[in-house]
């Protein structure tokens, strides 16, 4: 095992991932907290409003000012779905200090920074302060209606909410704008307050240098938080098979249509068993040696884009594709046929060794990205922190029975078509 | 073959080399990194559509068909590059930009093995006439795809604007209809003037050795004679033809894109050009300019406001979009701003703030590989060097960048915006 999880405190832990090649270092925090309606809303935007100002930074023009000095601090906050979890991250990205013009200390100044952003945020009494729940409100509510800018990810998001129904997968990362609308500064407080004492907190630092006592630091901050319900994220809900396929069609003013299949698997998880459903999802539709790319975008030239993505941790994949609406059941019978050879073992030895070493060399160059490997190891946050060089020996021994016997768990179980207006 | 070794005291050091056939080779050590990345590139893009070749007549080709040649490459006679590719693991891609085109690959192992296959078909061209008429098909849905996205229809709908003769206006992968009208043959008459090697770049970075990378281009480029390219020159007026523009599409709020047509004093902006337009916009709009402050206190703008230095050969544009309940409203507080920079002059202290940052941001690009090989790609296509950028911001002054953003008026401006469709 390269990296180990240093133990902070109740459902709290720190890992250096230590790596010499980058100019810069990244400091993150991952908070998990079930996903669940009555919370997305404010949860999702939490990050984006402890990250615009601080008590020392009351005005996110002098935080942001703070950046500059830091040579370009590069902040972000997002929220993602992780499972039946919503994974909120917050990190900051510093260069080097022996990078800086005079061998300035700005790690630790960075590090500061992020950690006054999650423990001294700029609160009025027991609430967040008016002006800046406002500003960040509109902000949400701008990226939960935005969502339709983007057809082909709006796409996605509509599959996933037809399929899901209420299960809380199917809610929409952002929240609800409504519930966005009447939000108050208490509730916000309330929720950043929940954050602390019930998510499960990950720290993580990549890069050359680790921040002088930044884990102390980080056990230090928590001693007067009281920590008790800790979100359990270890395994997600799955969905039931369809009993039979569920198609939905929208219409909106657009040039090209959108298909998106949803298929369900009958197991989910992580770890040894997801590897064999990577590799399959990757030969159905992942790169250009997979079936889709080469027989329905190539040969048939029916679409753009046409690939498929796995998502073992829920146990579900996902088709998409851009498509001329008068082909869309070409698409829907050619994809059909492509998922059907894999689940009847009909695939190239050349092909799955294609997939294996494609996957192989996208998992080493993880080592090359601080962000990717900061990503990855806030992934696997209950198993052993498996090493993407260990995944990638792993993935090397998949055999094709394996890979078949992955495909013979997925059923088709709802198709989204986005349409342009008139379409039959 | 001539060549260079360029250091930085902070970035390292790289070799720039010229071989005998015209090609610029552009290689960066990154010891202790796993991977490496690799383009094969030509200086040929959506708006080279007439051009003349060794002095002969100028011809016009149709629009979208340098990015049509990008797709046709892959093709071999024996199967596809891409089938190449996914015997050695390597990640395989190409993309063709207003004055570029580039094929590329990444990889951990087989490094060798995977630049024979870039090197080789990029210089073996492979079409017929079916497979042209297939790649019509996968290509009509991809201008499609294009149609529906606003980001890309508020850019187009504004240079459309600003420029009436110059290409720039013209959507890279051209229209379905300038598509239909491309055969084999004008395929391979782009091809033969465009993929000359003395128009054409190799860029590389990551876990490789200079000396065996360089034998190994040597030996890979195929001897051709040297073709001279005279593109032609586009006359446009100094001011847009029209400051206004909108059309509705499925948005949820409107989208606009706010610009500044500007005057170009050479063929292409210099390195030094560059980084004061990357300065002049980070002090007018950045989180933490005055201006930002306004327009987001003010609920007029949201995370997608962004702004950029859009430049290339005979184009010049400075750019802010985002999206907005109210455009007009951001474009004139955009202009108010401009004008009180101008009236009031640059602060000091956030100058060199705003400095420290950019030079930050050099810095954090030579973590990856991929933006190493970006930047050495805008080097190839402007005759730039890779650590220009960090000389140049030392010696910028205040006076600099107050002559560029001065060009920044209302005569210069376009408004473009895509406005929610009507209920």
């Amino acid at each position: 095992m390269e990296n180990r999880v240093v133990k902070l405190g109740h459902g709290i832990d720190g890992l250096y991932i230590k790596n010499d090649r980058f100019n810069s270092t990244l400091i993150s925090f991952h908070f998990f907290v079930p996903l669940d309606s009555k919370t997305i809303s404010a949860n999702a935007l939490l990050p984006f409003l402890l990250s615009s100002c601080t008590d020392k930074y009351k005005d996110y023009t002098d935080l942001n000012i703070r950046l500059l000095e830091l040579y370009g601090a590069m902040l972000s906050a997002s929220v993602q779905k992780k499972g039946d979890s919503l994974h909120i991250c917050l990190k900051i990205n510093l260069i080097n200090d022996e990078l800086t013009f005079e061998n300035e200390d700005i790690l630790s100044k960075g590090a500061d920074l992020l950690f006054s952003m999650v423990f001294e945020p700029s609160l009025n009494s027991r609430s967040f302060c008016e002006k800046d729940v406002a500003r960040e409100k509109c902000k949400t509510i701008d990226r939960i209606e935005g969502e339709i800018n983007n057809k082909r990810s709006f796409a996605r998001t509509r599959l996933i909410e037809k399929m899901f129904g209420r299960d809380p997968y199917g809610l929409f990362v952002y929240g609800k704008a409504d519930e966005v609308e009447s939000m108050t500064g208490e509730e916000l407080y309330n929720a950043w307050q929940q954050l602390l004492s019930t998510s499960y907190v990950r720290l993580h630092i990549v890069g050359k240098h680790l921040p002088d006592g930044i884990f102390e630091n980080l056990k230090a901050r928590f001693q007067n938080i009281k920590r008790e319900n800790i979100a359990n994220i270890s395994k997600a809900a799955l969905l039931p098979k369809a009993e039979s396929v569920n198609t939905v069609t929208e219409q909106y003013a657009v040039t090209q249509g959108k298909l998106t299949m949803g298929y369900t698997c009958s197991d989910n998880g992580e770890g040894d068993k997801a590897l064999p459903h990577l590799v399959f999802s990757d030969i159905f539709g992942g790169g250009t040696y997979s079936k889709l790319f080469k027989n329905v975008r190539e040969k048939q030239s029916l679409c753009y884009y046409c690939s498929a993505s796995a998502v073992f941790k829920k146990g579900y994949m996902l088709v998409d594709s851009g498509i001329d609406a008068q082909n869309a059941d070409r698409v829907i019978e050619a994809v059909g046929k492509e998922f059907d050879d894999i689940k009847n073992g009909k695939i190239d030895d050349c092909d799955i060794e294609s997939s294996k070493k494609a996957v192989c060399e996208t998992l080493m160059s993880y080592y090359d990205s601080a962000s990717s490997l900061d990503l990855w190891y806030a992934k696997s946050i209950e198993n052993d922190l498996c090493s993407p060089k260990e995944m990638a020996e792993k993935i090397k021994g998949i055999t094709k029975e394996q890979i078949v016997k992955a495909a013979n768990c997925y059923t088709l179980h709802t198709i989204y078509k986005l349409l342009p207006e008139g379409s039959n | 073959m001539t060549r260079k070794v360029i250091k930085d005291s902070v970035l390292g050091e790289y070799t720039l080399a010229q071989l005998d056939s015209g090609l610029s080779v552009y290689i960066m050590e990154k010891e202790g990194f796993s991977s490496s990345f690799a383009v094969f590139g030509t200086r040929y893009g959506s708006v080279d559509t007439t051009f003349s070749r060794n002095g002969g007549p100028f011809i016009s080709v149709p629009e979208g068909i340098a990015h049509f040649l990008e797709h046709k490459l892959f093709e071999c006679e024996e199967g596809d590059a891409f089938a190449k590719f996914a015997k050695t693991g390597a990640y395989a891609n190409a993309f063709t930009s207003f004055d570029r085109t580039c094929y590329l690959f990444s990889c951990v192992t087989n490094f060798k093995e995977n630049l024979d296959i870039l090197l080789d078909f990029v210089q073996t061209p492979y079409f017929t006439e079916e497979t042209v008429k297939k790649e019509q098909g996968i290509i009509g849905q991809e201008i499609k795809m294009y149609e529906d996205s606003p980001g890309w229809r508020v850019l187009f709908n504004m240079l459309g604007c600003m420029y009436t003769k110059h290409p720039v206006k013209i959507d890279i992968a051209g229209t379905v209809e300038s598509i239909a009208k491309i055969d084999y043959n004008l395929l391979y008459e782009s091809y033969k003037t465009f993929y000359n090697p003395a128009n054409m770049f190799v860029c590389i970075a990551g876990n490789v050795k200079t000396e065996k990378v360089l034998a190994q281009i040597e030996n890979g480029i195929k001897i051709t004679e040297k073709v001279k390219i005279e593109r032609a020159k586009f006359e446009d007026n100094k001011a847009p033809k029209q400051h206004y523009i909108e059309q509705r599409l499925e948005v949820a709020k409107p989208i606009f894109c706010f610009g500044f047509k500007e005057q170009l004093k050479g063929e292409v902006q210099t390195v030094r050009e560059k980084c004061i337009a990357d300065l002049a916009l980070e002090l007018i709009a950045s989180e933490c300019s005055p201006l930002y402050k306004r327009l987001i206190d003010a609920s007029l703008i949201n995370d997608e406001f962004s702004y950029d230095n859009f430049s290339g050969p005979g184009y010049s544009a400075i750019i802010f979009d985002g999206e907005s309940s109210d455009p007009k409203a951001v474009a004139n507080e955009i202009l108010k701003e401009i004008e009180r920079i101008s009236r009031e002059g640059i602060d000091k202290k956030m100058l060199e703030a705003v400095k420290r940052a950019l030079y930050g941001d050099a810095v954090r690009r030579f973590d990856n590989t991929e933006g190493i090989v970006m930047n050495m790609v805008e080097c190839a296509v402007s005759n730039g060097e890779l650590f220009d950028t960090i000389e140049e911001l030392k010696s910028i002054n205040e006076e600099d960048i107050l002559n560029r953003i001065k060009g920044f008026t209302e005569e210069s401006s376009v408004l473009s915006v895509i406005l929610p469709k009507e209920m």
